[in-house]
């Protein structure tokens, strides 16, 4: 798992800057006896700095994909690569979509997490996690444990955990899902105004349209299984974003029916098994 | 005002109620007031001999035992002989218990390996093997020492690898994307997550000790608490073996109590959660 990071490429050249290059990147599922082709193919290059949202049909395979970036899963055939860090450590850092803060730690020790583990310790981490926890609206409830915090401040510890590594990308696996849907969107706004202002590059897995909308510089819609790229499609808002005002831009609409009718034609069409 | 059938106001407030609602004083003074009542209504029965004062003799005279036993020096002597077995059983047995539990939850190779031994040697009564725990240790400390360390062991090692199973997968994602190595993990995400279980099976697996060593103590030693039960039954001293009834519950009491302590130091994270 180590060595994806700081494998290189073989033959193939990079560009500059590019971060994240996913090529020809094929998995399959044992599921019992059946052998399910989860990814066909599937091949995105992403430059520093943007935001790639990642959408398709619930199965698709979308969040398979970011977990194989995270090396959280071993792909079949294809490359990963992700641009290595400085100091060796992942270049990344991940957001789930549950509820993923470690209960037995307070609210200041869960965002030094990540600090901990990198051997940042003493004076050193206890700023930057402070930094970060003032950072995400949670000061005052630095000693709290997650139990005593809403849904929406623990994915505020889970983003202040992953902004405080500093890394370069950030994996995001449908972090909002499990949010009202105002709580929602103030935390769109944060973590775009966040990146925007960290010049995070980051990948997005959403199944809300608006999100995808929303949030990214591009879409990426993919494919019933087995996960193809079906299309990528540049989100033409500036950022820093308002994410209220977007949504009242015409292109908005224009786009939401694009990328709806990708989509619904892939859920009408339904897995095909290879 | 209100016809037949037709409640129109006060519905609720018209269940039957045999008492009102006291204060919360009232309250605790019945919760203090009944065993004091019942031993009153027992000292009463023994001296009017409604009740036969072989078997249940007066409170009064019970606490005489009690009183005679403990400024003779007799019944500290036995309790602190118990209880050193009691405690050296429990680290004997729990902590490598707890070891084992912790690395079968984590590895599954271990797990398929000695799962099967234990669930097959689980059900067997611990009580049994004291005869061959006396053949092998002789009369001494250890035959005592092993039987509640046997208890203890077998409820902490399978909740401690409980512990680690229940822990969800997220948690271990999350370790490894930090980049966390095994000792990381191990002492991160799987030492705290089986924590909570870790000390629900110390404190059954306490008072199953408690149970086995007392057991041991009747039918195989000279002294502790198990051995003066048995001994006051054989002089038929009633008195004394109530008194030291009495203190081997207290002494299961404070035993369970030590271990929940020590939950609330181990797991402050569960302090306030779910006991409101």
């Amino acid at each position: 798992m180590q060595e994806m990071w700081n494998g290189s490429l073989g033959t193939s050249t990079v560009g500059r800057d590019v971060v994240v290059r996913v090529r020809d990147v094929v998995k399959h599922f044992r599921h019992g006896q059946r052998v399910i082709r989860a990814l066909d193919r599937v091949s995105f290059e992403l430059r520093e700095g943007r935001f790639l949202v990642i959408v398709g049909p619930s199965g698709c395979g979308k969040t398979t994909l970011l977990r194989i970036l995270a090396g959280l899963e071993q792909h079949d055939s294809g490359e990963v690569w992700m641009r290595p860090s400085r100091d060796g450590h992942p270049p990344f850092a991940m957001v789930f979509q549950e509820q993923s803060v470690f209960p037995w730690m307070t609210v200041r020790e869960n965002v030094a997490y990540g600090l901990r583990l990198r051997r940042v310790r003493g004076r050193a981490a206890e700023e930057r996690a402070g930094h970060w926890i003032r950072k995400v609206g949670l000061a005052g409830f630095e000693r709290a444990y997650p139990h005593q915090l809403s849904g929406g401040m623990k994915q505020r510890v889970s983003i202040a955990r992953a902004f405080a590594v500093d890394p370069d990308v950030l994996l995001m696996d449908e972090p909002f899902s499990a949010l009202d849907e105002q709580m929602r969107t103030i935390l769109q706004q944060e973590v775009s105004t966040l990146c925007e202002e960290q010049q995070k590059t980051v990948i997005f897995v959403t199944h809300s349209i608006d999100e995808a909308i929303t949030l990214g510089d591009e879409v990426l819609v993919m494919t019933h299984r087995p996960g193809q790229v079906k299309r990528l499609i540049p989100i033409p808002f500036a950022r820093p974003r308002d994410v209220v005002e977007v949504r009242a831009d015409p292109r908005y609409g224009e786009l939401y029916e694009e990328i709806w009718g990708l989509i619904a034609e892939e859920v009408r069409r339904g897995p095909r098994e290879a | 005002m209100a016809e037949r059938g037709v409640t129109l106001e006060g519905g609720a407030s018209q269940r039957v109620r045999w008492l009102p609602r006291a204060g919360a004083k009232t309250e605790a003074a019945v919760q203090v007031l009944s065993p004091v009542a019942l031993l009153l209504l027992w000292e009463v029965a023994a001296r009017a001999g409604w009740v036969d004062q072989r078997f249940f003799p007066a409170p009064s005279a019970i606490v005489r035992a009690f009183w005679d036993a403990v400024t003779t020096g007799v019944l500290l002597h036995h309790l602190k002989v118990t209880l050193w077995r009691v405690l050296l059983g429990t680290v004997i047995g729990g902590v490598p218990a707890v070891l084992l539990g912790l690395a079968m939850g984590l590895s599954r190779w271990l797990r398929l390996t000695l799962d099967p031994i234990i669930a097959a040697t689980y059900p067997l009564p611990k009580s049994a093997l004291f005869p061959l725990l006396l053949l092998i240790f002789g009369l001494g400390e250890g035959s005592k020492v092993s039987m509640v360390a046997i208890g203890v062991f077998y409820l902490a090692v399978t909740n401690a690898m409980e512990g680690v199973l229940v822990i969800s997968p997220v948690y271990f994602d999350v370790a490894k994307t930090f980049g966390a190595r095994r000792w990381d993990v191990i002492w991160t995400v799987a030492l705290p997550g089986a924590m909570p279980l870790v000390l629900a099976g110390l404190r059954l697996g306490v008072g199953t000790g408690l149970i086995l060593g007392v057991l041991a103590e009747m039918l195989g030693a000279r002294d502790g608490l198990g051995y003066l039960l048995w001994s006051a039954w054989q002089t038929f001293s009633v008195s004394s073996l109530w008194a030291t009834l009495f203190v081997t519950a207290i002494l299961g009491f404070v035993s369970v109590q030590l271990v929940d302590f020590l939950r609330r130091v181990l797991v402050p994270w569960q302090r306030t959660a779910g006991r409101r």
